[in-house]
């Protein structure tokens, strides 16, 4: 099947991708067609600003929702430059970890503190 | 005039209340330009809570600069515009509402920041920098809740290459934050050290964080660089790897992060991993 082809500055609504809101409306859309399990290929091109919390709110999340394995087979990403594609795997395995251990992520103060 | 003074500073102007204010800084002889950005912020909660700025006595060279960077013309009568940078050494002074990114990023951070002050790094390093501002942004957007919006100064030093930059808010600060997330009382330089850790965040819900500082943290240590929090009565310094951590007596309400970078042509380490986009997910 061919791949849903998705362009992030329209879903976002600008060059600059800053904003964790923003990067919902990436997520809504993404998710939508992953459910259905159409393959998306979240095109970057044009983006001049990237941060953690834009890319969390967008592909962070599905982490919440899809197994890794389902992510790995659907989700393919272009136009990305090296420094973003570098923040995109940082996102990535901070997500994993967070759905992984969610419950226990609010003991880690307590822990540190022994 | 420090960081660590700001507090007394925003005790002064608390304890004044709504009046019309004569800010006598004329003993003042020196200033960071990048110290605009809380002032500005401090100055603007006063007005926010009713005072007024009768006026403000300050003497050259820390007039001048004050008029180049464009802090004076926004609390100084008379002071029209901002001044020709004749020393090359200004980075503006920016107020804004937390939600007003687009014309900030695109008039601003990049023109007035990166461009001019980043000149010859390399074009990785300078998308890092803008990235860590916007990180701190969006902190500050998400968090803070500052009732007078977001306030930004910087400053460069062509001889020593360096650019200073920094970010403040006047909101609720690390430790209310922390504290409400945590569901404990947490002091405010507890507060500072636990967001530094990376995957520490008070979000809660579907969506992650707790990444945006640490990656300018990263960023820093990668371009001979420091970074300093004040927020609330905490204090957190990374200078280079060491970390100085102290209670001020005098809270700041809200949060500044001071960024402090090389400007050299050789700064920014050109991280030589390739991350194959087929491998990210």
């Amino acid at each position: 099947m061919e791949p849903v082809a998705l362009n992030v500055v329209e879903l976002a609504g600008g060059a600059f991708c800053v904003a964790s809101d923003d990067g919902v409306k990436v997520h809504t859309a993404m998710a939508e067609h992953l459910r259905a399990g159409h393959p998306v290929r979240l095109d970057f091109t044009g983006v001049e600003g990237l941060t953690s919390a834009f890319l969390n709110a967008a592909v962070g999340q599905l982490y919440g929702e899809f197994t890794p394995e389902r992510i790995r087979g659907l989700l393919t990403v272009e136009g990305l430059p090296d420094a973003d594609l570098i923040l995109l795997k940082r996102v990535v395995e901070r997500a994993k970890a967070y759905f992984a251990d969610r419950g226990d992520f609010e003991d880690a103060w307590a822990r540190a503190d022994d | 005039m420090g960081l660590a003074t700001l507090g007394n500073f925003a005790g002064a102007l608390d304890a004044a209340g709504p009046q019309p204010l004569l800010l006598d800084c004329s003993k003042v002889s020196a200033i960071s330009g990048t110290l605009s950005a809380p002032l500005g912020g401090l100055l603007s909660l006063a007005l926010h809570r009713g005072a007024s700025l009768k006026e403000i006595d300050v003497q050259r060279p820390v007039h001048d600069l004050l008029v180049a960077n464009g802090f004076l013309k926004v609390y100084k009568a008379g002071v029209a515009q901002a001044t020709d940078d004749y020393l090359g050494t200004t980075i503006g002074y920016q107020h804004f509402q937390a939600d007003h990114y687009a014309a900030f990023i695109q008039h601003y951070l990049h023109a007035g920041v990166v461009e001019k002050g980043l000149p010859g790094l390399a074009a990785t390093t300078r998308r890092r920098f803008e990235q860590g501002v916007f990180e701190v942004l969006e902190n500050a957007r998400q968090h803070a809740g500052s009732p007078v919006g977001i306030f930004c100064c910087g400053e460069l030093d062509p001889e020593g290459q360096r650019l200073s930059f920094c970010v403040a808010d006047l909101g609720r600060g690390f430790g209310g934050n922390v504290s409400r997330f945590l569901g404990r009382p947490v002091g405010p330089v507890e507060a500072i050290a636990w967001a530094m850790q990376e995957g520490h965040t008070t979000k809660r819900g579907d969506i992650p964080g707790g990444l945006g500082l640490k990656l300018l943290l990263e960023f820093l240590g990668e371009v001979d660089g420091t970074l300093r929090i004040l927020s609330n009565a905490g204090y957190w310094e990374s200078d280079r790897g060491i970390v100085v951590k102290a209670e001020l007596a005098y809270p700041f309400p809200g949060t500044v992060v001071w960024m402090d970078l090389s400007t050299a042509p050789q700064s920014g380490v050109e991280r030589p991993a390739r991350i194959d986009a087929g491998a990210i997910f």
